[in-house]
């Protein structure tokens, strides 16, 4: 345990606090800027795992539907045959190239960014003396910055370290709401244009969009402004990041479409209003369905067998050409 | 509900289980030392009260507490409480995030009891350093007050005077007689010396500041800051004062000793314009108060590393061989031990070192069981007095380092042993 404190505290909290530090001398003593500019920093270094991601979001996709089909056919079934659903949808992965886990990566390298972050912040600009007393040991001895302590929290008039609810007004209703809205906008920029599969898939599409920005917004109310502050700029970049690796598709908001070419938000609002109906119809079966014992969705179960029997064709295409 | 989805929610609990139950943003219960008065040694408890330990016995007085309240506790103690006629004074704060409610107190050693009619003086800040106490005004560091960017900090002077027989209806609103903004906050205590105060900023800044009740102060409280002194970093610690001069240290990792007897004298007698005469550069930051003795100056730096100095040239005459400690925070104290003078120097991690006085060489520790202990040691005798961050109250005999008696400062004062 006492090694994982080690590693926790050498590889990233160090670094962490002397860069967020440095950036601060360098940037007129101002940690407010040093905090944008380390997200800007750390965004960058993520983008090939962010393309990553979106690959791999794009490519589950696109596996949906024959996983769902997989999950059909044995649905009800024994132990023997739910092993052979595992195994089946292994291979499925491996055929498709896709790591079922791959699109975590992600994910999974910022959540020890962000708990760093959010412990780097309390702990370069400590509001406490016991804090003050413990800084001076994360310092690398060849820190210019390590003279300018304490680092002035102060920024637009915020103590960054402060709770946000504590923040003057109107930071402490703007932040949490800043955060929320980019967040949704990230959100929806990353599911593109994504027609949801299946209803279960409809509604996780419609919590992920709505439910993660509205918590977060509420979250934000107990953060330290430094990391609010964190979060929105990592949502401002992670948008325009995305604008780009999404091959800069308009954002449809609200029946108008922003960003991208004229003929690309023509296309975007053309292709929203005829998916629209469908999406709510799904959401709407999805509904139905939960009330219904047998709960098998005739539509779905349609496009399933379609693409089972094309999957299928196509199979037997590509053997009789090999022989 | 998809993968994503269901990990994209437990990031977000655990970010907000992190957000609710990290404590970095408040202080964690104080690290105030033992003061002596007669039979009884006070402390700044960790459960925020003021309490006395019999000095025969080792006990905790189960009679005598400030407040006297169950349920009353003044909040995180961390300076040393002072002593004048027969009133110990002393300063608290408790936070939730920036939001800080200090006090200032004072109460009769004998009853335990307010000495102030109204009770302690709000002040909405953090009030971390030791108070100062004047021939006739009582001085307090703050930070920043009521959540304002600035000034950093106050110096605010108190009329301390016991409300006994006096016309409370004139004192109880009017406690404060002055404050002074600083450029930074004051977390270090303030050293009064011949009615002037001493100490620094977090701004780096040395401060001199008349607390003589004259009429020519009245209207600008600015004008009693006699001098200021840049002294290139932070200062977290209370200056020492001894004659014409101060040794400071601060975050520039350096030891300043300033000369006050070069300069000129404002009509009221007392030095302008302080003049350096050495500095030396410990290479860590230096928090604790310099100690002096017979022309030595003794200096511990944060990480744990003590140095001896020549007091007129600040030439070393040794350094530790290795760091005794880490987060050295109080004051070194001096004492008899069986190898001849000692230093003892309390560490924050564990132990107080046991540094000989004329080499320099550790010849042993006080054991604290793992116990950190910021506060200064006091020594009365042949007896080492240490407070622990855990809130233990421990005492050792000097000569042979060995453990005397060991109590809980806080609660029933149950022994720790």
């Amino acid at each position: 345990m006492e090694f994982i404190g080690v590693l926790w505290n050498e590889l990233l909290m160090r670094p962490m606090i002397n860069s967020l530090a440095l950036l601060a001398d360098v940037l007129f003593d101002n940690f407010g800027l040093s905090i944008i500019v380390f997200t800007i920093l750390i965004r960058i270094v993520l983008i090939p795992l962010t393309v990553r991601q979106t690959r791999s979001m794009k490519k589950m996709q696109e596996l949906q539907p024959r996983l769902k089909s997989l999950q059909e056919r044995y649905k009800d079934k024994g132990p023997a045959e739910k092993r052979k659903l595992s195994s089946e949808t292994m291979k499925l992965y491996k055929e498709a190239g896709v790591n079922p886990i791959g699109c975590l990566g992600p994910l999974v390298i910022q959540m020890p960014i962000w708990f760093g972050l959010y412990r780097s912040i309390l702990r370069t600009m400590p509001p406490t003396p016991e804090g003050l007393a413990n800084l001076s040991a994360s310092f690398y001895s060849w820190n210019p910055a390590i003279s300018n302590v304490p680092i002035n929290s102060k920024f637009l008039g915020i103590d960054l370290v402060d709770f946000v609810q504590g923040a003057p007004l109107p930071w402490n209703y703007a932040l949490p709401v800043l955060v929320g809205v980019t967040m949704f906008l990230q959100q929806k920029m990353t599911m593109g244009n994504q027609v949801a599969t299946s209803p279960q898939q409809a509604q996780t599409n419609q919590i992920m969009l709505w439910m993660l920005p509205i918590m977060f917004g509420f979250f934000t109310f107990q953060f330290p402004a430094g990391l609010a502050v964190y979060i929105l700029f990592s949502n401002i970049v992670g948008v325009i990041i995305q604008y780009y690796v999404g091959g800069k598709q308009p954002v449809v908001l609200f029946g108008r479409a922003f960003l991208g070419s004229a003929e690309a938000r023509e296309k975007s609002l053309a292709g929203a209003s005829a998916s629209a109906a469908p999406a709510a119809a799904l959401v709407e079966e999805s509904e139905l369905e939960e009330n219904d014992e047998d709960g098998q969705s005739e539509n779905v179960h349609r496009q399933d067998r379609r693409r089972g029997n094309r999957k299928r064709s196509g199979n037997a295409r590509r053997r009789s050409r090999r022989r | 509900m998809g993968l994503n989805l269901r990990l994209a929610l437990a990031l977000a609990a655990a970010l907000f289980a992190l957000a609710a139950c990290v404590t970095d943003l408040n202080p964690e219960g104080g690290w105030s030392g033992p003061v002596e008065d007669g039979e009884f040694l006070y402390i700044g408890s960790k459960d925020g009260r003021m309490v006395r330990v019999a000095r025969s016995t080792g006990a905790l007085d189960q009679t005598w507490t400030y407040p006297a309240g169950e349920d009353d506790d003044l909040g995180e103690i961390y300076g040393t409480p002072a002593i004048s006629n027969g009133v110990i004074y002393g300063s608290a704060f408790r936070c939730n995030g920036n939001d800080c409610e200090g006090e200032v107190f004072a109460a009769h050693i004998e009853t335990g009891r307010s000495a102030w009619a109204a009770g302690p003086v709000a002040v909405k800040s953090r009030l971390v350093g030791a108070v100062g106490v004047g021939a006739s005004t009582l001085v307090v560091g703050t930070s920043a007050i009521d959540g304002k960017d600035t000034p950093g900090g106050y110096l605010l002077g108190l009329d301390p005077t016991a409300d006994a027989g006096r016309d409370l209806s004139a004192q109880v609103s009017r406690r404060e007689k002055w404050r002074i903004p600083l450029d930074g906050a004051v977390w270090g205590g303030v050293a009064v010396a011949g009615d002037v105060a001493y100490f620094g900023t977090l701004g780096g800044t040395l401060y001199a500041v008349d607390l003589a009740d004259s009429d020519s102060y009245t209207g600008s409280p600015a004008g009693r800051v006699l001098w200021t002194y840049d002294v290139g970093g932070a200062i977290s610690g209370t200056p020492h004062v001894t004659g014409t001069n101060v040794y400071v240290g601060s975050f520039s990792n350096e030891l300043l000793k300033l000369n006050l007897a070069y300069r000129e004298q404002n009509p009221t007698g007392k030095t302008l314009d302080p003049s350096l005469e050495w500095s030396f550069d410990t290479g860590e930051w230096i928090w604790a108060e310099p100690l002096l003795v017979e022309g030595v100056v003794y200096v511990a730096n944060l990480p744990g590393q003590v140095y001896a100095l020549s007091a007129d040239t600040g030439q070393p005459q040794w350094q530790t061989p290795a760091e005794v400690g880490k987060e050295i925070v109080g004051q070194p104290a001096i004492f008899e031990s069986n190898r001849g003078p000692a230093l003892a120097v309390a560490s924050g991690e564990k132990d107080v070192a046991v540094v000989v006085l004329s080499s320099g060489q550790v010849s042993g520790e006080l054991n604290t069981r793992d116990h950190g202990i910021k506060s200064a040691p006091l020594v009365i005798g042949d007896v080492i007095f240490v407070h622990t961050d855990s809130g233990q109250f421990r005492q050792y005999q000097a000569g042979t380092l060995s453990l005397l008696k060991c109590i809980e400062a806080k609660g029933s004062g149950k022994s720790c042993d």
